[in-house]
């Protein structure tokens, strides 16, 4: 009897166990039948009530096409973002369409989970690409082909406190224009052991971008080689490490910590993404300014963030949904919603010139700085296969350069060995 | 008599076959399996049979070298004072004190948090210029504007602090349930017989409870190394890679570069790292531990 017992409650425990397995599997189908309901993952690097706006912005485009539904799904961050894409997809269940970073769209590529988007291109007719801003499509590429549709871009712009302008003799209104002027600057706003001139965050994008000021390339157009350890590379992480060495610059920092250092008054100015403008506004007790990142032998903004990417796996109908629910997100409307609630800027250049946008940049000028640097905007590098592994040991080797650890000219060369190593198969 | 028996071992195996299919599918499979994809490598998507390549590449990088060695740093560092110091507190909250409950609670609160949330607040904590550890380290003029959680060495001193802040009140509560089980009139009797503080704890309380040691020695060690949150949070492996331990290093590979042969090849030595020191330590201290009670 008692045996009995055990036994059966062996096997109820099993059943419960497995149940919500069964279910899962069932509500898969119910949803197909009725309606199309697109899953859609997005990441949010940046705390707030974003994914409210998210979910809102949804919604609007379900009541405008009831035949479709979008779900939403909060992500984490890039990272996270990408690994449910990845895994879900590999477990054939993809999402219909994920936002991703430069990176990872060159992965989604490389395991062939993401689809190519000429023909939707080519289907909207010539000139369709000209609603966004130019620069903004170089991150939609691996190796010259539309894999994505940009949504969430921001630039980086150089921050400076005002009232320290002009406690130095500095002109409040103007900022270094150039990377001599940089180093004028610095050596005027410096109070060694108590603040720092400058503050740029040491990781694989601000060595990119300075190489590039600097008259360098990073990879080439099919991402199977990079050119790190040219004289314009090893030149500018010299540049860098002056900067470090005169005690103007400290030797390693992130986007967090130099936003937090700059409102403190630990530091002068600051490189940092324009997605920080919303912060530093609410946080700031002094007056400040943004400019263009100070220019080498090239002017040279570069911009990062996400792009909207279309599964593989799923079928064409759900495919052409996929591509309209991403036309209508980036119509002026609602890329002016998107920017305004996120900070980012808006993708659509139109968006500009719509009443809430011109309220917005009037409580917020600095963001307008951001919008004009476009002009000179480049997209984010590296570009390459396994791009998250080149551009960690790019970050690593930067923070060894600025550490003393090693030396620029033997770090890049040592660089760019580890990158052909990672590479090779891929030519 | 036999088909009784029969059904014993019938029902013995059906009340264990939930966890053993758990175990199976969970952990025995897993491990094969990584052990079997860490003999691939991925391009584009496609999977090819390289044998060893990935272990030889591994060990000829000076990146894995390099977490190697963090990583015995950072067990050494951390699970040495983490035990040491759970052990005096132990001692120290185990005899009659004023407010004994309230220092027990203050020192294993830190367990209660997550080590996510933890690591966040030493974040801060450790901030170099609006940190409150910066601070008061000026204030006393011992140091002044230590990048802590930035610069190499201090990143690593940062997470074994850390470690030993959130295990020490842990490993106190262990041995303190060992300690109370120590029967009282030994002491008693030693401190009749003359013997002073430190004789009795020499002579009767470590080795009495030496079972408990050696229980929290190997989870100390273990935990060592499969620290990877707080690296995740506070370091990210960096500075330059100083604070990459392999566990951080197998999560980086996995899960950021897809690196999945790489992943699992490191994987598989983590299992062999921990299964020869599980094994050593167990077959040979176990003989030097004191049952009797």
């Amino acid at each position: 009897m008692k045996k009995e017992r055990t036994i059966l409650l062996v096997l109820l425990s099993i059943i419960l166990l497995a149940s919500p397995v069964l279910a899962a599997g069932q509500s898969e189908v119910s949803n197909e039948s009725e309606k199309m309901t697109l899953r859609f993952f997005f990441p949010i690097g940046t705390a707030g009530n974003l994914a409210n706006i998210m979910t809102n912005l949804c919604n609007e485009y379900s009541e405008q096409n009831p035949e479709v539904s979008i779900e939403a799904i909060y992500a984490g961050d890039y990272v996270q973002t990408f690994q449910r894409t990845l895994t879900s997809s590999r477990a054939g269940n993809p999402p219909d369409v994920a936002v991703l970073t430069n990176a990872d769209v060159w992965t989604a590529v490389d395991e062939g989970i993401a689809t190519p988007l000429q023909t939707f291109i080519d289907s909207e007719g010539e000139g369709f690409l000209d609603r966004f801003f130019p620069a903004m499509l170089d991150d939609c590429m691996v190796a010259g082909e539309y894999y994505a549709i940009p949504f969430q871009k921001s630039t980086h712009v150089l921050y400076y406190n005002k009232d320290m302008f002009r406690e130095a003799g500095l002109d409040p209104e103007k900022g270094p224009e150039t990377w001599e002027e940089l180093v004028e600057y610095c050596q005027a706003l410096t109070i060694p052991g108590e603040r720092y001139g400058v503050e740029v965050p040491i990781d694989f994008y601000y060595m990119a971008v300075f190489i590039l000021q600097n008259g360098g390339t990073i990879n080439n157009t099919d991402g199977s080689e990079t050119y790190l350890d040219t004289p314009a590379a090893i030149e500018a992480m010299q540049y860098l490490k002056s900067l470090v060495d005169a005690g103007y610059m400290p030797a390693k920092r992130l986007y967090g910590d130099s936003s937090s250092d700059f409102v403190a008054g630990k530091t002068a100015m600051m490189y940092n993404s324009s997605g920080s403008l919303a912060f530093v506004r609410d946080s700031c007790s002094f007056d400040w300014g943004v400019c263009y990142l100070p220019a080498g032998k090239e002017r040279i903004a570069p911009t990062g963030g996400g792009q909207f990417v279309i599964c593989q796996g799923i079928s064409e109908e759900r495919q052409k949904a996929a591509w309209d629910f991403i036309k209508w997100m980036t119509e002026p409307e609602q890329a002016a919603e998107w920017s305004i609630g996120s900070g980012f800027i808006a993708v659509n250049p139109k968006s500009f010139d719509l009443p809430v946008m011109v309220e917005y940049n009037n409580n917020l000028p600095q963001a307008l700085v951001a919008r004009d640097q476009m002009e000179y905007a480049m997209g984010e590098y590296p570009k390459t296969h396994n791009c998250r592994q080149i551009a960690q040991i790019m970050s690593t080797t930067f923070e060894s350069i600025m550490a003393g650890i090693s030396e620029p000219q033997a770090a890049m060369e040592e660089l760019q060995k580890s990158c052909d190593s990672i590479l090779n198969k891929y030519r | 008599m036999n088909t009784r028996r029969l059904k014993n071992y019938l029902i013995a195996y059906l009340l264990l076959a939930p966890s053993i299919i758990f175990l199976g599918v969970f952990t025995f499979y897993p491990i094969l399996y990584s052990i079997w994809t860490s003999l691939f490598t991925r391009i584009s998507g496609n999977s090819l049979f390289i044998g060893l390549g990935n272990y030889i590449e591994m060990f000829e990088s000076s990146e894995f070298r390099e977490v190697l060695k963090n990583n015995l740093i950072y067990a050494v560092f951390s699970t040495v004072p983490a035990v040491l110091f759970g052990l005096i507190l132990s001692i120290v909250l185990n005899s009659e004190l004023k407010g004994r409950g309230f220092y027990r609670f203050a020192m294993f609160y830190p367990t209660i948090l997550p080590i996510a949330t933890a690591s966040m607040i030493w974040v801060f904590l450790l901030s170099q210029s609006i940190g409150f550890v910066n601070h008061i380290l000026d204030k006393i003029g011992i140091a002044s504007g230590i990048d802590w959680v930035n610069s190499s060495p201090y990143a690593m001193v940062s997470i074994i602090v850390v470690y030993i802040w959130k295990y020490s009140g842990y490993y106190m509560l262990l041995f303190l349930s060992g300690l109370q089980s120590i029967d009282e009139s030994l002491y008693e009797e030693a401190y009749l017989e003359g013997a002073n503080v430190f004789t009795r704890i020499r002579k009767i309380t470590l080795p009495l409870l030496s079972p408990t040691t050696f229980f929290v020695v190997l989870l100390a060690i273990v935990n060592s190394f499969q620290a990877v949150d707080q690296i995740y949070v506070m370091t990210k492996g960096g500075p330059h890679n100083s604070t990459n331990v392999l566990l951080y290093y197998i999560y980086e590979y996995g899960f950021v570069y897809w690196d999945t042969g790489k992943a699992s090849g490191a994987s598989s030595v983590l299992f062999l790292i921990l299964l020869t020191v599980t094994f050593f330590y167990y077959f040979g201290l176990q003989k030097t531990v004191n049952y009797e009670r």
